[in-house]
């Protein structure tokens, strides 16, 4: 099949499955997936590895967009009202799941390197999937919130981490030879793609932020948006930096320099769906379900181990932060997906630790197809539960007038 | 993009230009400093399978280049080559008009076809016997329409660099590249020539092609020489050719006959002072067809003295005379005999293919007495008789018995026998003293 035909399948089939999903209440994103599971090569073929090779620009686009809407999180106001809370949770309930994944690999007798690579990946959160649930849900509220500065802050400590334990390994086998030049080589890319990135990130917000006061039409708003989003990334590629945390600067940059923003975030969330269906079903597709059968003990626990480290975590960090309830009690569901950054790392893994690379991928991939079909599902339903949906927002709005006691009482 | 104090704060376009000059400055740094091999990264990872295949299809890719090569060199040099159709052999463009190719059999057909690169033409074997490893031909068709391939020593040429055998084959060129050893003396029949010794196995199939080096010199013939297949240079390729053209060469390959003056012994026991001696006589070729026997001694043709090698010109002569017959006047013993000796065809009648179609090989029937040893020093070692040699006649009788043929051997003996023997398809007859 050519690639503008199984664009089209993949599109009319994600709309289908994404109906069909509804009325199970699982999130649109888990029949995307769904969908393209079914599609990719692992189960019917229809799309090919060739299709998503070719296709995966598209979804290096729709990515880039996630991500660059996820940053609109770190608005000054916002972030200065919740950033430290978001910082310290973040960091709560990263070093329990990584620790936890981390502790029990070595308990199961995995080399210390391997334990710590897969610990460093726990901590990630998939922004795509769980930003996707809170669109479609339509939430609002402290929850909300604090779930998409947690989504953009841990998997910034995700790259961290993995860029440390990467050095650690560097370090210990000698492979760059003298202690120092390995130490710059093994430190230097974790630097690089952090401050590089969000220097790169902020540069295009600026450009973006100062062109869109002179863009008036919502057409030519999308133009200067996706031109930006896709300089962005593809200039992250060739710099080596991270285009996820470009994105993320761009974002972050354009909501804290422009007044325009709410009018480019619209634009955008009337747009760029047919991106994030693309960007999902290319995800299912590559997801190869007959890995979970492979993955043995050292899957399910990495699995158990991380969904346990960002439960607890997460509950008791908010507890003792002292956060909003809904947040203490739902937060953690909401962190369970995992795909682009931990698939990502596997690759980079791929290629730098050849010894370690077999496991680490089983392990990873394997446990990716069960937290992205499962994350977004519970964190549709914490949000739901939480009362930050628009129809648990409804429904609240109308009980108190049934019984004639005035609306308003969740507004925040 | 934080920094500052509120929204205000952050929107202040001092604050911006900073950050802006910050963000250049982390980018333009970093790139500076980012270490070399981050830089060359691939983007897309190959996997490590393919990696490690890559060395070893860069050097296949190589060898394949190399194969290209030698091919396109042995096609540059196929017109130096030809095939000879009615033997099945490859051969060489010596000169102008005459192509050498290696021996085929006993004899050597006297015309044969030549497919050269210019179409096929005929020629006519002046150079072949037996007795020499390469037949040579004269193709005065080819003359001025076939550029020989140029000559160079093979001494020249250094150990180790590579040199080029090409043939033609059954349907087309074949070629293999070796490297050259260097060059060696070695026995070839009666002589010694100079072996061009190279890392290219010779398969008979190859024989009659060429040794060329990388500029197309032609370096050696590839010939048999006691049953192996090996190249010899150029320069004794040469001298064997300057042998197969001398008359007496020439007499050998035309009639299977040599002959030479008496030496004093000789003339003694025979008690003749003139004539030649037949001293050899091959199967299979005219001279011994024509009852022409080892000992006799030729005193006329067509009654003029016989005195000299030379004076028996008439019978090399490629073209045919004006008779039939030569008359050979001969002194057997005491007896005189006289032979007739064909002067016309004699190349056709003796060429008639043995019939085929039985699918059996037949082998001669067995004559005279196989010698199986002899002994260091003895009378018959002087007189160079080997084990293996048949003894036929003695003194122009065939003995009775093998006690005769002891009593005639004795070393005790005083006086001198003349002995016949046959030996590998030749007869030839030794004075015992």
């Amino acid at each position: 099949m050519d690639e503008l035909t199984s664009l089209g399948l993949i599109l009319l089939l994600a709309l289908l499955a994404g109906h069909l999903v509804r009325y199970a209440r699982v999130p649109e994103v888990t029949g995307y997936i769904l969908a393209g599971v079914a599609l990719g090569p692992s189960v019917l073929g229809w799309v090919s590895y060739e299709n998503l090779a070719a296709l995966q620009v598209l979804s290096e686009v729709a990515l880039g967009l996630i991500l660059f809407s996820v940053g609109s999180v770190f608005e000054f106001s916002l972030f200065r009202r919740i950033g430290r809370n978001v910082l310290y949770l973040t960091l709560i309930e990263s070093a329990l799941a990584g620790s936890l994944v981390t502790g029990g690999m070595l308990l199961l007798g995995q080399p210390w390197q391997i334990a710590g690579l897969l610990g460093a990946i726990a901590i990630a959160t998939a922004p795509a999937s769980t930003l996707m649930v809170i669109r479609e849900v339509d939430s609002e509220g402290p929850l909300t919130d604090t779930l998409l500065g947690i989504i953009a802050v841990n998997n910034l400590f995700c790259i961290t981490a993995y860029s440390l334990v990467a050095a650690l390994i560097d370090l210990t086998t000698g492979l760059g030879g003298a202690f120092l030049p390995t130490l710059y080589r093994s430190v230097f890319p974790l630097v690089w793609q952090l401050f590089g990135s969000a220097a790169l990130g902020f540069l295009v917000g600026l450009m973006l932020a100062g062109w869109s006061r002179q863009v008036r039409e919502t057409g030519e708003m999308l133009i200067l948006l996706a031109g930006s989003i896709l300089f962005c990334v593809g200039l992250s590629r060739a710099l080596d930096l991270s285009p996820l945390v470009a994105s993320l600067a761009v974002g972050a940059t354009m909501v804290n320099l422009t007044t325009e923003n709410r009018r480019l975030f619209a634009a955008l969330a009337d747009s760029d769906p047919p991106f994030y269906a693309i960007f999902f079903v290319i995800a299912g597709a590559d997801l190869d379900v007959a890995l979970v059968q492979t993955m043995g003990s050292a899957g399910l626990l990495y699995i158990g181990a991380r969904a346990l480290g960002k439960l607890v975590g997460a509950r008791f960090g908010a507890q003792w932060l002292g956060m909003h309830p809904g947040v203490c009690r739902y937060l953690g569901l909401a962190l369970m997906a995992q795909a682009g950054l931990a698939v990502g790392l596997t690759l980079a893994i791929d290629d730098r630790y050849v010894a370690f690379a077999p496991q680490v991928s089983t392990i990873v991939l394997a446990s990716v197809v069960v937290n992205e079909m499962v994350g977004p599902i519970t964190a549709r339903f914490a949000l739901v539960q939480s009362g930050e949906s628009a129809a648990s927002r409804a429904r609240a709005h109308a009980a108190p007038r049934r019984q004639g006691v005035g609306a308003g009482g969740l507004e925040t | 993009m934080t920094a500052g104090g509120g929204p205000d704060d952050s929107r202040n376009p001092r604050y911006i230009l900073i950050l802006a000059i910050a963000a250049g400055l982390i980018l333009s740094i970093g790139w500076v400093l980012k270490p070399a091999e981050l830089v060359s990264e691939p983007v897309t990872a190959a996997s490590q399978q393919e990696l490690s295949r890559l060395p070893a299809l860069t050097q296949r890719r190589d060898l394949e280049e190399m194969a290209e090569f030698f091919g396109g060199l042995a096609a540059d040099l196929a017109s130096g080559l030809v095939r000879l159709r009615s033997v099945g052999r490859s051969g060489v463009v010596w000169s102008a008009d005459r192509v050498v190719t290696a021996r085929v059999a006993w004899r050597f057909p006297a015309a044969v076809t030549v497919a050269a690169s210019e179409g096929d033409v005929g020629a006519y074997t002046n150079v072949a016997g037996p007795h020499l490893p390469l037949a040579g031909m004269r193709t005065p068709q080819l003359t001025g329409r076939v550029p020989p391939p140029r000559r160079r020593s093979a001494d020249e040429v250094e150990t180790g660099r590579w040199v080029l055998a090409v043939w033609q084959a059954e349907t087309q060129l074949a070629f293999a590249p070796g490297t050259a050893l260097g060059t060696a003396e070695r026995p070839c029949g009666q002589r010694r020539v100079e072996e061009f010794v190279t890392t290219i196995p010779i398969r008979p199939t190859m024989l009659g092609g060429g040794v060329f080096d990388l500029d197309g010199n032609l370096l050696a013939v590839l010939l048999q020489c006691d049953g192996n297949d090996i190249a010899i240079t150029v320069s004794s390729v040469g001298e064997l050719l300057a042998e197969g053209e001398t008359h007496d060469s020439r007499l050998r390959a035309r009639w299977g006959l040599r002959v030479d003056r008496l030496n004093p012994a000789e003339s003694f026991h025979f008690g003749l002072s003139g004539g030649l001696m037949v001293r050899e006589l091959w199967d299979r070729y005219p001279a011994a067809a024509t009852g022409l026997r080892p000992g006799d001694i030729l005193v006329s043709l067509d009654g003029a003295p016989l005195d000299t090698v030379e004076s028996l010109r008439m019978l090399a002569g490629d073209e045919a005379p004006n008779q039939e017959t030569f008359w050979l006047e001969a002194r057997r013993g005491v007896e005189t005999v006289s032979i007739a000796l064909p002067a016309r065809n004699i190349d056709a009648r003796l060429d008639a293919p043995s019939p085929i179609g039985t699918g059996l090989v037949w082998e001669q029937p067995a004559v005279g007495y196989l010698i199986a040893s002899v002994e260091v020093g003895s009378r018959a070692a002087e007189a160079g008789i080997l084990p293996g040699d048949r003894l036929i006649r003695v003194d122009h009788a065939e003995p009775a018995s093998l006690d005769e043929v002891r009593a005639v051997l004795a070393d005790d003996r005083s006086e001198p026998a003349f002995i016949e023997l046959a030996r590998d398809g030749r007869t030839r007859g030794v004075l015992l003293q």
